[in-house]
């Protein structure tokens, strides 16, 4: 279990920090959330361990996550209708 | 071991997921990953929590697929490829019924979540709000 919590927290720190894209930085906030129910998930008998506590956070975490990329989509979009359907880099 | 050997699976697609610039490749990466944390949350949390939590990053991952390239605009891929408009419809309801689930059959949540309860007609307005915002927001813009 500690090397996925390592694993979760060196992933979002490398994303949010290691990128110019804003796409990865919010990947960065999920993977980030993942650590921490990792973290939770270490700690045997602890009320904050419930499935439906977990659950809730992870939710309202990957949500904001979610509306932030679309938010960001709509406010930063360009035209550009030369190259719809590439999207391969 | 097994938590070993899923960790090592996490940091390895992680890792190829940031440094590979092909889309696909990051997509694919990032689904295994899914896979994996599925996998790693069954043994620790009841079935249907680890299952919603895979629907919302596959959620997340699909978000990013029609993102990815963000010079393009939502609505015109959207318009161009039917499968990812059909995808991510289905993912928002899934996602929508999973909330409206959580917030009126759950009886008594841990005492700090009290407040996301008492809550949870913003929650579900702010849920309405993003899923209006997702076919709406050209005008909106």
């Amino acid at each position: 279990m500690d090397l996925v919590l390592y694993s979760f927290l060196f992933l979002s720190f490398l994303n949010f920090f290691g990128t110019r894209l804003v796409l990865n930085r919010y990947k960065a906030i999920i993977y980030f959330s993942l650590s921490i129910v990792t973290l939770t998930l270490r700690k045997e008998g602890s009320d904050f361990g419930s499935n439906e506590a977990l659950l809730y956070f992870f939710t309202a975490t990957a949500l904001s996550a979610i509306g932030g990329l679309y938010i960001y989509l709509f406010k930063y979009q360009n035209e550009n209708p030369e190259d719809l359907n590439d999207f391969d880099d | 071991m097994f938590e070993q050997v899923i960790g090592a699976f996490i940091l390895i697609f992680g890792l190829i997921s940031y440094l590979v610039r092909t889309h696909r490749v990051v997509l694919f990466s990032d689904m295994i990953l899914s896979l994996c944390v599925l996998a790693l949350l069954v043994r620790k949390l009841e079935l249907g929590t680890a299952l919603a939590i895979f629907i919302i990053i596959t959620t997340f991952h699909m978000t990013y697929f029609v993102a990815r390239k963000k010079e393009i605009k939502l609505s015109r891929v959207a318009a161009k490829n039917k499968y990812i408009k059909l995808g991510v419809s289905i993912f928002s309801g899934l996602l929508f019924i999973i909330m409206v689930y959580l917030v009126y059959t759950v009886p008594s949540l841990p005492v700090w979540w009290e407040l996301a309860q008492k809550d949870k007609y913003n929650i579900l307005m702010s849920i309405f709000l993003l899923m209006v915002f997702l076919k709406r927001g050209k005008e909106w813009t």
